[in-house]
């Protein structure tokens, strides 16, 4: 499946905490530090998601915030 | 230095002033100590300025907010008339209301200001391309990964990006979504 999403960070999964009725997911991303996915506990259930799995932290270029430094 | 957003609280009758904060306080008193002599004082204020300001208001409303004994053991008693007490209570829940969404962080977040579990990661802007309303921008955030945003030219232009300049990503948790590769069937 191919996605439009500009954004995809290959990782794997450091922590998954659960945060009532959502996940939040710690993905260690080479280089970039972490990046943190809150998702529905839904979702990861069905992705069978936990600690050491290899995936990608996904997010669209329009949901990108950009603050400049010391602007 | 520590910058903090105030809001100020009015209330109006036809595009007139009624009370603000002073004369919230005012009426409060008036409610309080039964008298008006007794409220100006409270208040540091003068009887008289606090007559013509009490005056004001109905004047602005055409009704009392205020109603004196004129005579007999309750001489010099002041107090709120149903409609004092409503314009009271009026302002009293509004300011209140402002407060409280001063203090909740789900409105900063309406207004982009603050954002709870977000991503904030620094880089090196690279590329800015305009383009009509809409513009991209690709940032370096650690050598070679690139983030991709999609702004509208006004932001960039107010930003006055450019190639070479340091900037914080910020991406909210909640719009970020995990691909898991299913395991290749052998």
């Amino acid at each position: 499946m191919k996605i439009s999403a500009r954004n995809k960070f290959s990782g794997h999964v450091l922590r998954v905490e659960r945060e009532g009725v959502l996940v939040k997911v710690l993905v260690a991303v080479e280089r970039v530090d972490e990046v943190t996915a809150l998702i529905t506990c839904e979702a990861a259930r069905e992705l069978e998601l936990k600690e050491g799995d290899d995936v990608e932290a996904v997010f669209k270029a329009t949901e990108v915030i950009i603050l400049k430094d010391g602007g | 230095m520590n910058v903090k957003p105030r809001v100020k609280v009015w209330l109006e009758a036809d595009g007139e002033g009624l009370i603000g904060k002073g004369g919230a306080e005012l009426l409060k008193a008036i409610l309080d100590e039964g008298s008006l002599k007794a409220a100006s004082e409270k208040l540091g204020v003068s009887y008289k300025y606090a007559w013509n300001y009490l005056r004001r208001i109905e004047d602005r409303l055409k009704t009392k907010i205020v109603a004196s004994a004129r005579g007999g053991s309750e001489r010099g008693r002041t107090v709120l008339t149903e409609t004092g007490k409503r314009l009271l209570l009026k302002y009293t829940r509004f300011s209140r209301f402002l407060d409280n969404a001063l203090e909740n962080p789900e409105m900063w977040e309406a207004c982009g200001l603050s954002i709870p579990d977000k991503n904030t990661v620094p880089g090196k802007v690279k590329v800015v391309k305009v383009e009509g309303p809409a513009a991209v921008i690709k940032i370096e955030v650690g050598k070679p990964i690139e983030v991709v945003a999609a702004i509208s030219s006004d932001s960039a232009e107010e930003l006055d990006l450019k190639p070479g300049d340091k900037v914080t990503v910020i991406i909210k948790a909640t719009e970020v979504m995990i691909n898991k590769e299913e395991p290749a069937l052998t």
